[in-house]
Formats: structure tokens, sequence, C-alpha cells
């Protein structure tokens, strides 16, 4: 499930905490959401066989495909549901969808 | 698709205005990818909420597609669409159809077709599109941003949960509706049509309906009533005359 980053880095919010007049200083947002939930299949991309050409980039619904350094891509595991939309559309056969170890 | 056309997605920027934190929708969905694609034709303007997780000031999402035969189904598209005819301001309706609002799932009924009510309402820009098509999808809402007055982008985004096929062929199934010619992919500029993607060789119906298990009540006849629905529509569009 989805877990908050922010309540991983700081201590759990107690009543102490609560401002006088309960006045939130933060607005509420989504922003800190992990909405990946781990996913049963992960692609994995073979090397050898891609052209970083970025067609897995582009159809990705979760933004999780990221250009690494080199040009190659990778996924964001904090955010892939492991869909399978880029191993269905990858030209070059180059994305294989495995099981997490 | 040439070498040019294979590379291009390189050529659009990387940075991501909708954040992958910000939507909790099901994996392989139509309406998110639609929703990422379209962001990437607005630039940042003076408009953007920077703190928000969806950085663009938005209003009430429109339910997807409407059905003729239930009279208040029918009546959900006035509210939003009054809303932008009577802003003084020129505003961009996206409609996001994953087709859930079908109700009883019957051969015989068409669903309202939306793109040609606001033809008919007199919008300045209206086009329909799919995320299977990036490119076109981006090229066509950065066309309704520039024109002057309010403008209307349909936008066919399938739903695997709704449809009942596998998450991986969210974009396949897209293609073979345009393929199919189910959902033409067209632009309305003052009144006249023009396809932006044209098969020379269009696909029969029966591939796309057999994908989905939702129409698996279908049978051979109802396919051909839909297949010559289809044909007519299509050639009605090929023409100009609708």
């Amino acid at each position: 499930m989805a877990k908050l980053k922010s309540v991983k880095q700081s201590e759990p919010h107690v009543w102490k905490d609560t401002k006088v007049g309960c006045v939130l200083l933060e607005e509420g947002k989504a922003k800190p959401f992990e909405m990946g939930q781990k996913p049963l299949l992960i692609p994995v991309w073979d090397k050898e066989m891609c052209v970083r050409c970025g067609l897995c980039y582009i159809f990705c619904p979760d933004a999780a495909i990221k250009r690494s350094d080199d040009g190659y891509y990778e996924a964001d595991l904090d955010y892939c549901k492991g869909c399978g939309i880029c191993h269905r559309e990858c030209w070059f056969g180059a994305i294989s969808m495995t099981e997490e170890k | 698709m040439d070498k040019f056309g294979l590379y291009v997605p390189q050529l659009l920027p990387f940075k991501e205005h909708f954040l992958p934190q910000a939507h909790p929708a099901c994996m392989g969905c139509g309406v998110a990818l639609g929703v990422r694609q379209a962001y990437k034709a607005l630039e940042e303007t003076k408009g953007w909420m920077k703190k928000a997780s969806w950085e663009i000031p938005w209003e009430q999402p429109l339910p997807g597609s409407l059905i003729k035969s239930k009279k208040e189904k029918r009546e959900m598209i006035r509210p939003a669409m009054l809303n932008i005819e009577k802003k003084s301001q020129a505003s961009l309706l996206i409609c996001f159809d994953n087709e859930a609002v079908e109700g009883k799932l019957s051969p015989t009924v068409f669903k309202k077709w939306i793109p040609a009510v606001a033809v008919a309402r007199g919008l300045h820009y209206v086009a329909t599109a799919c995320p299977s098509y990036p490119f076109d999808l981006i090229d066509k809402v950065k066309r309704a941003m520039e024109c002057e007055g309010s403008s209307y982008i349909h936008i066919l985004s399938p739903c695997p949960v709704g449809w009942d096929f596998d998450s991986e062929f969210t974009v396949n199934i897209g293609r073979y509706a345009v393929e199919c010619a189910i959902f033409p992919l067209y632009e309305v500029v003052a009144g006249d049509y023009r396809l932006t993607i044209d098969h020379p060789g269009v696909r029969p119906v029966e591939q796309y309906i057999k994908m989905q298990n939702r129409f698996k009540n279908f049978k051979q006849k109802d396919i051909l009533e839909i297949q010559a629905e289809v044909d007519r529509e299509y050639a009605k569009l090929r023409e100009g005359k609708v």
C-alpha cells in the first residue's frame, strides 16, 4: 500500500505537535505518496537489444521510466505498477517482465 | 514507422508535470497516460501551481461517454459545455472517454458522439485523439491552446478493468480502435473536418471487438451491424461531409 515519505522520515504526529488553534502550516497534497504497490513483475532491459529509442518512456502511464545518463532507460520501482505496456510496445523485444528477486 | 519516427520520443521535454506520485490509478490506465501526454504539450505559464500535485489549474472532470436512451445521463455534458461557453476567457475542455457510463451494453445503441455536439455548439477547435498516437495528441493539445476561442478535445482512454482485457494491451487496443475506424482521429477547424490519421486499409471491426471481454455477449449478426454503421460514418468523414 501507499506509504507516506514524510511519515517514514520523521516521528509520528501526536497531539502535542498540533499548533494552537489547530492551524495547518502546510497544505495537504499527494506529492509525498509512493503509489507503486510492489509489482509482481518488473521490467528488465536487455542492453544489447535496446536501441535507446524511448518508446517505453512515452507509453508509460505512471511516468516511472526515466532516462539515465548513458542514454538507456530504466524503471523507477517506487512508481512502477508492473502493467507491462513497455514490454508489449518495445519494437525490439528488449524488455522482459521478470519476477522481482 | 521510419527511423526518425522511432527516435522522436527523445525530442519531447523530459520534465514531468503530471507527477507519478499523484495518481492512484490502476495499472495500465489509459486516462493517466492521456493526461501525462497532454501535459507535455503545455508550457509553463504564470497560472501554474507549483506545490499542487497537478501543477496546472483544472476544473471538474467530465463523466465519460453518454448514452442516447437515458435522459438524466444525457444531461451530464451540459454543465461543462455551458461553463466554457459562458466564460469570457478561452478555455480548453478535455474529455477522457473510457466508455464507462454505457449502462447495459447493447449493440444497437451507439454512444452519444460528443465531438459532434461540440461542433454544433460552435467551439473554435474540436478534435479527437488517442494516447496510442502520442505525437498526434500532443500536436492537437498545442493547437487547441494556440487557438483564440474555446476548444474541445475528446480522448479515447482504454480501461483495462472496465473493458476487461490484460493491462499490457492498453496502447494496442487504442491503436486497433483507430485502425478499425471505430474511433477516427480528426480535427475540426471552423467546421471543416480533416482526418489526421487515415489508414489506407481499414481493419474489420471484429478484431477490435474480440479483444475485449465486455463484448462477449455480441453475436455475429451484431458485429455485422456495427461494421455497416462504422463504414457509413467513416465514408462520410473521408469526404468531409458530416
